[in-house]
């Protein structure tokens, strides 16, 4: 019954996958390849091959009649082998998509994670609404596969406001009432009130203009157009104490937002996801992007940010833009 | 409006005259003279709302006070304006835009064309030969000079001063009045984003020598409550206990006339209010929002009503009021 269920969802999952070659031609097809936030060409192209070669790995396995699973003998450390292995005799997976064009985000151990890789499971258990999934794969310093995990159900919005009260619409206004104080706190440096409203254990991921450094060959710069964000996940202290030094050493700062919008988690009611334009400018230095914050409201008098992540225009424009679909809460 | 302020005004008039005075001798710098700049005559002001003309004249002057056209277009950068001239971009010049505009503006055939875009407004210099224009974002922080900090203790301080209002709304002709349920009449208002949320008023005929009465009844409560908040029921002697929080998580509290409260914001004539009344068993969650007209920003308002507050006529009605809330920024909240 389990097998022919898989077989089942394998068929019908067929003309949305694409397979490797068999390998015997040499390299496999590359179906990863990454836009965003790796400055180091070499550290790039090792996650590229890593990556690609684990989900080639993965297609091989589905195509066997034991669906026995042969990793890659390089590019993944041991301890990412045995977790790998026993997610998949959990539950196989296929990723639905040729291309994945994504992002490199420097977490703040000095290691890297590729977030938001589709994929549907196909383990008979997967109902309908676990089915679809978005894989995690975190890298260390070299580029070696170290973990793998699933980041959240897919999940779809719905309008809430289809039957609104009046006392709904005026929540969505204190909502953005929030925003205009959090984006307040940013121009008035007020680390206080900052370290009041994000969540001790929130999700930051910030994003930096990269400027080449004039010691980079015209090679190399050639190679890195397209790395012009470095995308860094940190701690809440290490983002506050980042903030210190910007609030300190700036003698100009200004921060604006535009376009906010605001969704209800579909799941999670005091939950709010808030995608806005970011236009920060301190000194010199400005850059503009998308900022998305889920922000909870379980506690009304004192909402606390669980997630906070930024995007440059290009990237949201070529992957979209973070949501309560792509991050795990 | 002027009375209002009054109090405010006489102690920052005080606060002017006296801080002089508390500065030793030898800390006072003698203060730089600044030209005020003015690229808009009388007859041109009248044409845009005050505020938007008192801005225009601030960021030029500003502008023409920064040292280069580099400081002056991180101001025009700020104020997020544009500037050109005979549809040139003339954004990367500011100071020069501004030099050659004061000159401009004062020519005898010179008019301007204004208009409001979406969340900007455009003043268009003209004279048939030559075009200067500038395009502004409405943004009440910029145009006002004060964050929402500051702009929530202007306000509570302006509240907080502000005198028992005797300010008799009259009553609507009754040929403008549409039958409504229950045999009552309405006056129709505006809605905001729900067909419930308006400024809509209720009336009951009577044999009165007006003809007519605005309802305030526990018979009509949603009707009523909407009177109340729309300020056209007279003599009520309702106390609001407004909870404010305000920026940096602090929640001030003040008592204050429910009546002189929605006058308030009537009297003030920049404002659109709107009501709606939700119900839950004895009681109703009133929500007022308050919309500023030009600068696009909301105050909001939920006061709780119990049913038993309808028979005496006097209480003291709970409410949250949420201020400065800007909307010119927003895409979409609602859906």
């Amino acid at each position: 019954m389990k097998k022919n269920f898989f077989w089942a969802v394998v068929f019908i999952m067929l003309p949305f996958m694409s397979f490797a070659s068999n390998g015997q031609d040499g390299e496999g097809e590359i179906r990863f390849t990454i836009k965003d936030g790796a400055i180091d060409n070499v550290l790039r192209t090792n996650i590229e091959t890593n990556l690609n070669a684990l989900f080639e790995a993965f297609e091989n396995s589905l195509l066997s009649e034991d669906f026995k699973l042969i990793l890659p003998k390089k590019g993944l450390t041991s301890d990412a082998k045995v977790q790998i292995r026993e997610m998949w005799d959990s539950s196989p997976f296929a990723c639905v998509l040729d291309v994945v064009e994504t992002n490199l985000i420097k977490t703040s151990n000095g290691n890297y994670e590729v977030r938001n890789i589709p994929v549907t499971m196909m383990s008979e258990e997967a109902d309908e609404l676990h089915r679809d999934q978005m894989l995690l794969v975190q890298f260390d310093a070299k580029g070696q596969v170290e973990n793998l995990t699933i980041a959240m159900n897919a999940m779809t919005y719905r309008s809430i406001l289809a039957n609104a009260s009046e006392v709904e619409l005026a929540q969505r206004q204190t909502i953005v009432n929030f925003i205009e104080n959090f984006r307040t706190a940013y121009n008035r440096r007020d680390l206080k009130y900052l370290t009041q409203v994000y969540s001790d254990n929130a999700l930051i991921i910030t994003g930096r203009k990269i400027t080449p450094s004039k010691s980079y060959n015209a090679e190399l710069q050639k190679a890195s157009i397209g790395n012009r964000y470095e995308y860094v996940k940190q701690t809440k202290q290490e983002y506050i104490d980042k903030l210190a030094r910007i609030f300190k050493t700036s003698k100009y700062l200004n921060v604006d937002f535009d376009k906010i919008t605001v969704k209800q988690h579909p799941k999670k009611p005091t939950m709010y996801g808030v995608t806005l334009n970011q236009y920060w400018k301190n000194g010199n230095y400005h850059d503009e992007g998308v900022l998305f914050l889920v922000i909870d409201f379980f506690d009304e008098k004192n909402p606390l940010i669980q997630v906070r992540t930024w995007q440059s225009f290009d990237d949201v424009e070529e992957n979209g833009v973070f949501s309560f679909e792509k991050i795990k809460i | 409006m002027n009375k209002f302020l009054t109090k405010p005004m006489t102690a920052l008039l005080l606060s002017m005259l006296l801080s002089p005075l508390a500065l030793p001798a030898q800390t006072q710098q003698p203060k730089k003279i600044v030209t005020r700049i003015e690229i808009l005559e009388i007859d041109q002001r009248v044409q845009l709302p005050d505020v938007f003309a008192d801005y225009t004249e601030r960021v030029a002057q500003e502008i023409h006070n920064a040292a280069t056209e580099t400081d002056a277009l991180r101001l025009l950068s700020k104020y997020r304006m544009k500037l050109s001239k005979n549809n040139a971009d003339m954004s990367r010049t500011p100071k020069r835009w501004v030099n050659e505009i004061r000159t401009f503006y004062k020519q005898s055939d010179v008019y301007i064309e204004y208009a409001v875009i979406d969340r900007e407004y455009t003043i268009e210099w003209k004279n048939g030969r030559t075009t200067y224009k500038l395009v502004a974002e409405i943004n009440r922080e910029n145009i006002e000079g004060r964050d929402k900090a500051e702009a929530e203790k202007h306000l509570f301080q302006t509240l907080n001063n502000l005198p028992q209002s005797n300010y008799v709304v009259p009553l609507p002709k009754k040929v403008n009045l549409t039958s409504h349920e229950n045999g009552l009449l309405v006056n129709p208002g505006v809605n905001y984003v729900l067909a419930s949320m308006d400024g809509s008023t209720f009336y009951k005929e009577t044999s009165t020598p007006d003809g007519l009465e605005a309802v305030f009844s526990k018979d009509y409560p949603t009707e009523s409550l909407k009177n109340l908040m729309m300020g056209v029921v007279r003599n009520n002697k309702y106390t609001l206990h407004l909870a404010w929080p305000v920026y940096g998580g602090e929640l001030r509290t003040m008592d204050i006339s429910l009546k002189s409260f929605v006058d308030f914001w009537r009297v003030m004539a920049d404002y659109n209010v709107f009501c709606g009344v939700s119900a839950a068993d004895t009681e109703y969650s009133v929500v007022f929002i308050i919309m500023h007209k030009v600068l696009q920003y909301a105050n909001v308002c939920v006061m709780t009503f119990k049913t038993e507050d309808f028979d005496n006529g006097e209480a003291v009605l709970n409410a949250t009021f949420t201020t400065n809330i800007p909307q010119h920024n927003i895409n979409d909240i609602y859906n």
